[in-house]
């Protein structure tokens, strides 16, 4: 078998295999229509992952990280949910279940969370504490600024758990330091940043690209890690 | 059938503790809680079973088979599952192949042969 397969026919393929799952989507919605309760868990076993990561990105909004059983149990409340709803669902509308009813999926959330609102912004009450800027010369790494970023911001900590489960210290290191670098207007990125970590600026490119692709690989097949998918640092 | 005693879940026996529990409790465990979870809350059972309608519901829906898809794999009439799914038959009551060839037996927590 030829082992390098040109893009196009994976594409197709993948594109297929969408429709294949919409039309299962849509013949589950409609057994729900006819009031076939059985299907809601036929739903929730194969598109748990989707049902999943909407869950997960209504609770990351909610400054909230769910565990895999909260996961599964509101994964299955939105199932349930969708089983009232589907004689009003229209396969022919165009958006997914989960997310035409998507106010429904955050009424879920809710109702699991309670009572949410965002935290107090700590680095400004910090900041004014402050006498002055922090010297340059003890400026702290970006990974530590953001694991302490991470303690009042879910989806810091999110990503910043991301980042520890596919990359090594030094590639985290890399892979954020090029983002600032990115971020403050550099052209050349990966030219700043070889000599601060003692890597020729191709090698940079290059371990910056691979650890957006294991980044962008995780938050597609984890559903924990699903709202990540959003970011820009990670798209 | 049977109707359920005052208050108590006919359905349920001491089983479910132990299966939490065991070291296989995996995938199992999981559509364990689905069928706790959503005993009270799915529509359509109007008999006492409900416990037993969900688990039924549970094993069917995780096959990906329809009702009458499931009544022929099990040798069942359609009427017989509805009944079933609607709550009317107690845990004892249910047909040999899906106590023994379905793990709805375990879902519900039960032990015993009968």
């Amino acid at each position: 078998m030829n082992d390098v397969p040109t893009t196009k026919p994976r594409t197709a393929e993948t594109g297929r295999q969408r429709d294949e799952r919409s039309e299962v989507v849509a013949e589950l919605m409609a057994r729900m229509a006819t009031g076939d309760s059985a299907a809601v868990f036929d739903l929730v076993d194969r598109f748990g992952p989707e049902l999943r990561a909407a869950v997960s990105r209504v609770a990351v909004t909610r400054g909230a990280l769910l565990d895999r059983q909260a996961l599964d149990d509101l994964a299955l409340d939105v199932g349930l949910e969708l089983n009232d709803l589907a004689r009003a669902w229209r396969p022919d509308a165009g958006a997914l279940p989960w997310t035409w009813a998507r106010h429904r999926v955050a009424a879920v959330v809710d109702r699991h969370l309670g009572q949410w609102c965002s935290s107090l912004d700590v680095g400004v009450e910090r900041t004014e504490k402050e006498d002055g800027p922090v010297p340059s010369a003890h400026e702290a790494r970006l990974v530590d600024v953001m694991r302490r970023m991470g303690s009042t911001e879910p989806l810091v900590e999110l990503l910043f758990e991301a980042l520890e489960l596919v990359l090594s210290e030094r590639d985290r290191q890399l892979f954020l330091e090029v983002e600032v670098q990115q971020a403050l207007g550099d052209r050349s990125p990966a030219t700043t940043v070889g000599p601060m970590l003692g890597m020729q600026p191709a090698a940079v490119r290059q371990q910056y690209r691979r650890a957006r692709i294991r980044l962008r690989r995780l938050a597609g097949t984890d559903p924990r890690y699903a709202p990540l998918a959003d970011l820009p640092i990670v798209a | 059938m049977s109707a359920p005693a005052d208050g108590a879940d006919p359905d349920v026996g001491d089983g479910r503790r132990r299966l939490a529990w065991h070291p296989s409790a995996g995938v199992g465990g999981r559509l364990y809680s689905a069928v706790e979870r959503a005993s009270d809350r799915l529509p359509g059972i109007d008999g006492p079973h409900r416990r037993v309608a969900t688990a039924v519901m549970a094993v069917r829906g995780t096959q990906h088979r329809s009702a009458a898809q499931f009544a022929a794999a099990y040798g069942l009439a359609e009427a017989e599952l509805s009944a079933i799914e609607r709550g009317l038959v107690a845990a004892p009551d249910l047909p040999a192949p899906l106590r023994q060839l379905t793990p709805v037996e375990t879902l519900l927590g039960r032990s015993h042969e009968g």
